[in-house]
Parts: C-alpha cells; sequence; structure tokens
C-alpha cells in the first residue's frame, strides 16, 4: 500500500520538496543543463580530438597510399582494402591472432573464475591472498613482458635453470614453437583483474540460494553448476566481450619477448618475432615502422575493427541463449 | 524554482564542434608561441634572443660530453653564433612526423647513410650543400674525402650529382677483427693483414673457434653482421665479390635468384645452423655483439676500423692496452675473385629541406665534424675521418699503428656500393631478415624464402616508384 505524504509525516518543504519529520530542509538546487556539459567537456574534448579525429584521418588514410614520410601520396581507393585479401601474411596472422585469443580468453575467464571462487571463502587472510593474486594485473605490461623474457632466457633465465636442476635439457622458450606458449604465460599474468569483477560477481550471489540447494542434497558442483554460474553469466559475458577485444589488439608483448639483440631497428622492427608470435597487430606494425606503408598499415586497422565488431555481435547473438538476467527484460525492446 | 530550458541535440553537438576547434585553435596559437618553437625566421625573432638549433642525434644523454663532441666547444658555439642547441633523440617515427608536418630539426643523424641518401633525395626531402660546403671554415670541398660521395646523388646515380650531407666518419665495414688469445686457444693461424680469406675459410675457421661447455655456447666463432642476421648492403658486397650486382641498372629491380644471390644466401643459411654465431638459434641477450667480444666470447667479427675504439679504450675512454694486444684486424672476407671491401654505412648528417635554421645547421656540421671538435674522436681512432687532411691524426702509437697500418693498405680497396631511392634501407633488411630467420630456423625451405623476398622486394619497389613518379 502505498501511503500518502501526510500519512508517512512528512511535511512539504519550501520549493514543494517534501522532507521527514525532524530532518533539516535540504536545499536542493536545479542547475541548468549547461553546467552538466561543462563538466563533461574534458572528457567530450579528449574523446572527439584524440579518438575520433584520428580514426576518421586513419580511414581517410586507408583510401591513400601514405608512407608517413612525404607529400607524394595519392588516392588509391580500396586498392589497400584488396591487398589485404590477397596478402598471405594477413591471412596467416588473422588465423593465428584468432587461434591466440581462442586459448587466452577463455584461459583467462576460466582462471580468473576459478581464483573468484577459491576466495570468496570466509577463511584467515582471505584479504591478502586477494591481494597477492590481484597485484600482478596492475604491475605494467612492459614490465611484465621484460621480466618474462628474462625468465625464460634460454640461457641465463631461472626457468631453464631450475630444468638443469633436474637433469632436464634447456628449452628454447622465446622461439618457434614455445614462444606461443609464453606469449599466452604473459596474457594469464593479468588473472588478478579478472578474479576481481568475478569475486563482485559472486558476492551479489544470494546465499540463501545455496541454503536452500543445500538442503535439497546438491554438493557444489551442482550448485555452481545450477546457481553460480547462470548468476553470473553476465559477468562472464561482460569479460568474455572485453577480454576478446583486448586479445585481438594484442600488440607490445610479442616484440619485448624478441630473445637477444634482435635488429638495431630497436623495438619496431618485426624482423626478429617468432612466427608463432607474429599476430596480427604485429603484421599492421611492419606496415608502418619497416615498410612505410601508412595506408595500408590503416586499412588493416578498419578490417580489424570490423572483425571485433563481427565477432563482439556474435557473442551478443548468442547471449540470449546462455546469458540470464534476473530482471525480465522488456520483450517488446 | 528557477526555469530550465531545454536544449536540443543539435545546438549541443554544434556548440562542442565548437568548442573543440576553438581549443585545437587555441592549442596550435599556443605552440608557435611556445618554447620549443624554432625562431629562426629573422622577422619574427628580436635580434638579441638565441636561435634555437634543433639537432636530433642518437644517445644525447651521453653524446655531449664525449669523445666526439665536448660540453665546452659545444657552449662556445652556442657563445659564438647566439643560439642554443636543443638535442632531440633520434626517433625514425617521430622524424618522419615531423617531416610531413613541416616542422622538421635543422640537423638529422643519418645512419647507413649509403643506403638511405638516394632514399631521401629522391623525395625532396634533403638539402643540397654545395653552395654551404664552398663556403664552409673547415670542410672545404677538395679536403673531402672520396667517402663523402655516398652523401652525393644526381637523381639516378649514388656517387655523382649533389651532395646531401657529410659523414662523421665512416669504415670498410667488412674488416675483420680476430681476437688472438682464442686463436691461440683454438689452435687456429691468424688472418693475413693483406690477404682476404673467403667466406667458406670464415665459416670453417668459425666452427673451429666455437666452443661450447655444459651444452652451452662458451665462445662463438664468427657473427659476419653486427649480431643480426644480413643486412642488404653486406648481401650487396658479396654479390658484387662474384662480380654480379643484385640491383639493376636503374634499381627497379633487385634479383635474389641469380646464382651469385642464392650462393651469398645460402652462406648466412649455414653460418646460421651451425651454431657458430649469435643468430636466430643462438640469440644473444645483449644488444648487440660488442659487449660478446670485449668479454673475449666472440672470436671473430665483420666491423671495420670504427671498432678500433671498442679494443683500444674502455666505456671511460681509459687505454686497455692488454686487451688491445691480443686483437688482430684483417681485410674483409671475399666471396669470389672481385676484391670489394666496401662502406656499408658512413654514418653522418643531413639537413631537411624544411629546416628553418639551415645556415646555423651546416655551421655546426661544419665545426663539430671539421672542425679542431673533431679531433679527439680521430685521435682515439674511433672511425675512418671524412677529410683528407685529418686522416694524420689517427693514432699510430704502439698496437695502433699495426691497425693503421692495415687500414692504410686495404684502403686502395674501397669502394662505394649504390643504393636503390625506391625503398629505404629499413625495409630491405626487414625483409631479408624475416625470411632468412625462416630458412635459418627450417620454418622455410630456402628457395621458398628467396621467392618471398623477391616478392615483397618487388612490391616495396613499386610503392617507391609510385611516389617518387617514375
Amino acid at each position: 500500500m502505498t501511503l500518502s505524504t501526510k500519512e508517512a509525516g512528512m511535511h512539504p518543504g519550501q520549493g514543494g520538496h517534501v522532507v521527514a519529520p525532524g530532518r533539516r530542509r535540504r536545499k536542493w538546487v536545479r542547475y541548468s543543463p549547461w553546467t552538466f556539459y561543462l563538466f563533461v567537456s574534458p572528457w567530450v574534448i579528449g574523446f572527439l580530438a584524440l579518438t575520433v579525429v584520428p580514426l576518421l584521418f586513419a580511414l581517410l588514410m586507408s583510401f591513400t597510399n601514405f608512407d608517413g614520410l612525404t607529400d607524394t601520396w595519392h588516392w588509391v581507393g580500396l586498392h589497400n582494402y584488396q591487398r589485404a585479401l590477397q596478402d598471405d601474411l594477413f591471412w596467416t596472422s588473422i588465423v593465428r591472432t584468432l587461434l591466440f585469443t581462442g586459448v587466452a580468453v577463455p584461459l583467462s575467464i576460466a582462471g580468473g573464475l576459478g581464483l573468484a571462487l577459491l576466495l570468496n571463502q570466509r577463511i584467515r587472510g582471505v584479504g591478502i591472498f586477494r591481494t597477492l593474486f590481484y597485484l600482478p594485473s596492475v604491475v605494467p605490461v612492459v614490465a611484465t613482458a621484460l621480466m618474462f623474457r628474462m625468465a625464460f632466457d634460454r640461457d641465463l633465465g631461472f626457468v631453464n635453470l631450475i630444468i638443469e636442476f633436474f637433469h632436464g635439457h634447456d628449452i628454447f622458450w622465446l622461439s618457434d614453437p614455445m614462444a606461443f606458449w609464453v606469449l599466452i604465460m604473459v596474457m594469464l599474468w593479468g588473472l588478478g583483474g579478472g578474479m576481481v569483477i568475478f569475486l563482485a560477481g559472486l558476492q551479489g550471489i544470494p546465499t540463501e540460494l545455496h541454503e536452500a540447494a543445500a538442503l535439497d542434497g546438491a554438493n557444489a558442483f551442482h550448485k555452481f553448476r545450477a546457481i553460480t554460474l547462470p548468476l553470473l553469466s553476465p559477468v562472464l559475458f561482460f569479460q568474455m566481450v572485453v577480454s576478446m577485444i583486448f586479445t585481438l589488439q594484442t600488440f607490445i608483448q610479442p616484440f619485448l619477448l624478441v630473445e637477444g639483440q634482435g635488429s638495431a631497428s630497436g623495438l619496431t622492427d618485426t624482423s626478429n618475432v617468432p612466427r608463432g608470435n607474429y599476430l596480427y597487430m604485429v603484421h599492421v606494425a611492419a606496415q608502418y615502422f619497416s615498410f612505410q606503408r601508412y595506408g595500408y598499415g590503416s586499412a588493416l586497422l578498419w578490417i580489424l575493427f570490423a572483425l571485433i565488431l563481427l565477432v563482439t555481435l556474435l557473442i551478443f547473438r548468442t547471449s540470449a541463449f546462455w546469458v540470464y538476467y534476473e530482471v525480465d527484460r522488456d520483450k517488446s525492446a | 524554482m528557477r526555469s530550465i530550458s531545454p536544449i536540443s541535440r543539435r545546438t549541443f553537438l554544434t556548440r562542442s564542434a565548437l568548442a573543440v576547434g576553438a581549443v585545437s585553435g587555441s592549442s596550435a596559437l599556443l605552440a608557435a608561441c611556445g618554447p620549443g618553437a624554432s625562431s629562426g625566421g629573422a622577422a619574427t625573432t628580436a635580434p638579441s634572443a638565441p636561435v634555437t638549433l634543433n639537432v636530433m642525434q642518437r644517445h644525447v644523454q651521453s653524446l655531449v660530453g664525449s669523445p666526439a663532441l665536448s660540453k665546452e666547444n659545444v657552449i662556445a658555439f652556442e657563445k659564438a653564433n647566439n643560439c642554443k642547441i636543443n638535442w632531440l633523440e633520434f626517433d625514425q617515427v617521430k622524424l618522419n612526423a615531423s617531416l610531413v608536418a613541416g616542422d622538421a630539426p635543422d640537423l638529422v643523424r643519418i645512419e647507413g647513410a649509403a643506403a638511405s641518401i638516394p632514399y631521401i633525395a629522391a623525395r625532396g626531402l634533403a638539402e643540397p650543400l654545395d653552395d654551404y660546403f664552398a663556403k664552409a671554415t673547415y670542410a672545404k670541398t677538395d679536403d673531402l674525402a672520396d667517402i663523402t660521395k655516398v652523401y652525393r646523388y644526381d637523381g639516378k646515380q649514388q656517387g655523382q650529382g649533389p651532395i646531401y650531407g657529410m659523414p662523421f666518419d665512416y669504415s670498410q665495414d667488412g674488416m675483420l677483427w680476430y681476437n688472438k688469445k682464442l686463436f691461440d686457444q683454438a689452435k687456429v693461424p691468424y688472418l693475413s693483414d693483406s690477404d682476404p680469406i673467403t667466406y667458406d675459410q670464415l665459416l670453417a675457421m668459425g666452427k673451429q673457434l666455437t666452443t661450447s661447455q655444459g651444452g652451452k655456447i662458451k665462445v662463438f666463432g664468427v657473427d659476419p653482421c653486427y649480431g643480426d642476421v644480413v643486412f642488404h648492403a653486406q648481401l650487396m658486397q658479396m654479390i658484387a665479390q662474384q662480380g654480379y650486382s643484385l640491383w639493376n641498372s636503374d634499381f627497379t629491380k633487385a634479383d635474389f635468384t641469380t646464382p651469385a644471390a642464392k650462393k651469398a644466401l645460402q652462406w648466412f643459411v649455414d653460418w646460421g645452423q651451425a651454431h657458430v654465431g649469435p643468430g636466430p638459434l643462438d640469440p644473444n641477450p645483449e644488444s648487440w655483439d660488442g659487449p660478446l667480444y670485449q668479454e673475449n666470447r666472440l672470436a671473430i667479427v665483420e666491423y671495420g676500423y670504427w671498432f678500433n675504439g671498442q679494443v683500444t679504450l674502455d666505456a671511460n675512454a681509459k687505454p686497455t692496452p692488454d686487451f688491445a694486444a691480443q686483437q688482430g684486424f684483417a681485410p674483409a672476407p671475399q666471396m669470389g675473385t672481385t676484391r670489394v671491401d666496401a662502406c656499408r654505412s658512413a654514418t653522418g648528417m643531413w639537413i631537411p629541406k624544411k629546416a628553418k635554421n639551415k645556415e646555423l645547421a651546416f655551421k655546426f656540421l661544419d665545426f663539430w665534424y671539421a672542425g679542431p671538435q673533431s679531433q679527439m674522436h680521430f685521435k682515439t681512432g674511433q672511425g675512418l675521418p671524412p677529410l683528407k687532411s685529418q686522416l694524420a691524426l689517427l693514432p699510430q702509437d704502439g698496437i695502433n699503428k699495426t691497425f693503421y697500418d692495415v687500414q692504410q693498405k686495404n684502403l686502395a680497396n674501397l669502394s662505394v656500393l649504390s643504393f636503390s631511392p625506391y625503398v629505404t634501407a629499413a625495409a630491405m633488411d626487414s625483409v631479408l631478415t624475416t625470411n632468412l630467420n625462416n630458412a635459418i630456423k627450417g620454418q622455410m625451405a630456402l628457395n621458398d624464402a628467396i621467392a618471398a623476398m623477391q616478392k615483397q622486394v618487388a612490391d616495396l619497389i613499386q610503392q617507391g616508384r609510385d611516389q617518387v613518379g617514375s
């Protein structure tokens, strides 16, 4: 039953606002929309100037043969996009990137969820464990990759030292075929970030449901499958989309994991990246920095954008079958 | 209660766009007035305000105060010319962006000038310096050594035409430095200081000199390529030694399928797979192989005279007589009967056409590379000088005399390779390294690697021709 203002003991204050008895009248001030726009303008201006404008510039560049150096460029229409279809390395790098994403994303989601399940218990020191597992995800990606490179160096890395201690043979971790798996390990280093999100999702699941299930004889697995997973599915959905988008754009780690001195050209040289780590963004970097093909590189980036959009849409479409929302969605929407 | 007038979406978008435009415009205005802006034009600079000279170099943190450039001399130049030198760390991407934006530095380092000068000259990026040299204080035109020809390009051929820069120093980059102590341990006879060995002999020696311990390589036998797999300049030299050329006469085609090219590429695959050097199968964790050599872990390196400074001096420019005494210096290995011992680099500087202070930039170049300042650099034997008159500065005391004599004898074999204006050295090296790496690792057959190189380079050449308009 809905109480009227009077029945609820409220009394009207100034400006028509109701105030509970015994409480001071709060002065609400309604600002004009300009205040809102003023506060959001730094972000909007930054977004327009630093994201939208470069995106549009890259789109324009993708229709030219701009070399990033001279102003003797020409309009080439869809030539760069057609070139991509005939570029063997384009296809191999896309397949490799999809394979990499197909391995890294499920592992990182499963790992993050697993850690969250373990740490969603009332045990002594759980806060310390949560901190310890979360800390690696705040280490900058460059530091992480360099650390892995040192650890997996064939001659000087401690991983091979441990193997030698057990009388094993040195493994060439940073070259094919193991380089791919080291890259996967680098990606899994940041499991703590996903763990925190899953933890928040787990703590939103009412414990009464688990208790009721336990009373009905459900074991841990049944509870996980029938209660936890469905109620966690929106978080899983979010993690899947975000992880997939980031993993498809993996760029800096393959360069940093190159063992040895590589070329004197430095970080932007792609020629020493192992084949297994020659991902799509490495191929894009090669176009820009090794071959001065700014137009073609921009076209490749827009193709990646389209691919990410397509995969995201696919995931959204399938979500109707496996994502459970507690609140009924408006069927007319 | 105040009344609120709602704002429409159209009005919001319009006003946002205006705000962005205002911010961008004011940013541009502020940049033009800011301290980073070059004040080259006399009309806009107060007479007493020092001119900012933007110099893009490598390792700028340690450059000023090194034997290459003393702090006192820099200050003296700045005072004498009422200028302030703004040192920019060399970055190719930053340089490209500044050239496109019309905000080029005044003086820019070029590494591998031999390979890059045709590229930048053909695109009209570099200022021709003949008139500047005619008025130079130190670098007189008739005193320029032959090596300065690599900075000449007439639109078709390198080595003739206007000059677009000046080398700081140079070397015959294929000459060999070898560690006699390691040769003694492996019982390998020393190299001749006048007669070159063949590449096959070099590889055989490398195998004899390589030692392992506990499954790890303790001493590498030979590194023929600066710690990388191959530079296309080196490949060009190996092909030229067999009497052929990688390029056709107008540099519109590079042919990797000739027997001469295949022989050279096969040699690199054999070297890489023999585990005798820090290559793709045995990478060196250091950024270059100089430290390996200085630690007595590498027996032969293919560096030129400039490496003298690394074997006779330590990091603080203090003499290392013991280490220097165990070094040998020999002519470049040969792959055929045609004696070719080229300079592949000739690192130096050039002045962008769009630079704002070209006269001052050349004055500094002249002062640094050819003036009294340059003497310290050549007295420490860190490279061969670009001026004939500076040759006498090279160190000739003790062990340095031995190295000097070997170099003098070999100078007669100096030649200049010609490079294509259509493709950058970096792009060529990237194509070669990527495909050769795959061949060395057994991921593709050499013939397939060669076919890939052929296709990729042809693509790059066509791209360059579209841009240059030929």
